[in-house]
């Protein structure tokens, strides 16, 4: 190879120092959940070919909203799709996830699919701390009157974490899972920065 | 405030803070397009491991948000979609400037 990259410890001390110098916390938030239905297009650009209050239901739809969304707000965010529709957490998507440079693990466990993703990240201790969960408010061990396994996993995180929140897309009782993201990552981002800016004076 | 630019230096060089995505980036940036499947089984044989295509658009879409590289896509209506991927001019632009690009000729000396 002609040109290389220098090592990364190099990159995550800049990393570092250009935060500080710009005030600026810039995360890395994985999104999972919902597969795209067998009508999504085959180059996976887009949704919007469906009309709008089927896009308002659709929870593949919601996920790539959140994703523009935390784009738009100075965020890396990704979707964490998998082939072949697996029912399960990939071991790939376990290790990519249990990474440093992962900071927050969003999951929206609605079907089959990101439940039984959402119960083998809560298994692990390096995931566990990087889940937030966003659950359709019937759900919710507070708010709903449905019991299923789910909701003793969901009470684990939350005496663990508390972090489970209840949505309504209609925004009606509960908060819309955009507005709640939102706020969940623009106070995790001045935490960060917090502890960042922390660190450097300890060490000066 | 950070500036948006400030903003976009953040993201490339945290795009770059993992270790599959610094492979992918030193193979394209010796080359010109690459295909996701030639970045594949270069991933592959580099770690000597299996990767799934979900777990490589990931890290590459985390590549292209954050201007590290671009994609061109190749549309085929009657077989499937192709991409490629190339370095963009703002990366090695960046790098450069920022002093994290080791030439063959720097390593000799």
């Amino acid at each position: 190879m002609s040109i290389r990259i220098k090592p990364r410890k190099d990159i995550h001390e800049l990393i570092k120092e250009t935060q500080i110098e710009n005030d600026a916390y810039v995360p890395n938030i994985a999104i999972c959940g919902e597969s795209p239905c067998d009508d999504y297009g085959e180059d996976r650009l887009s949704c919007e070919d469906c009309p709008a209050d089927t896009r308002l239901e659709c929870l593949y739809d919601l996920r790539q909203r959140i994703k523009r969304d935390l784009i738009e707000a100075g965020c890396i965010a990704a979707l964490f799709e998998e082939e072949l529709n697996f029912e399960y957490a990939s071991m790939d998507e376990k290790l990519t996830l249990r990474k440093k440079d992962v900071d927050l693990v969003l999951i929206i466990p609605t079907s089959i699919g990101p439940i039984s993703e959402l119960s083998s990240f809560a298994e692990d201790k390096i995931i566990r701390p990087k889940i937030r969960v966003l659950v359709p408010f019937e759900f919710h061990p507070f708010y709903g009157t449905s019991e299923s396994y789910m909701t003793s996993v969901y009470k684990e995180l939350m005496s663990d974490y508390g972090h489970v929140y209840p949505f309504n897309v209609h925004e009606e009782v509960h908060p819309d899972p955009l507005t709640i993201v939102s706020t969940l990552v623009s106070v995790y981002r001045r935490r960060k920065l917090l502890e960042l800016t922390g660190n450097m004076n300890n060490k000066s | 405030m950070a500036f948006e630019s400030d903003i976009g230096v953040i993201k490339l060089l945290k795009a770059l803070d993992n270790s599959l995505r610094l492979k992918i980036v030193e193979l394209i940036i010796n080359s010109s397009l690459v295909s996701f499947s030639a970045i594949h089984e270069h991933l592959e044989h580099q770690i000597g491991r299996e990767i799934n295509r979900g777990t490589m658009s990931y890290h590459l879409d985390i590549l292209v948000q954050s201007n590290v590289l671009h994609r061109e896509l190749d549309r085929n209506p009657e077989v499937r979609t192709y991409s490629s991927y190339n370095i963009t001019d703002y990366a090695i632009e960046k790098l450069e400037a920022l002093g994290l690009l080791i030439h063959a000729d720097e390593q000799t000396e």
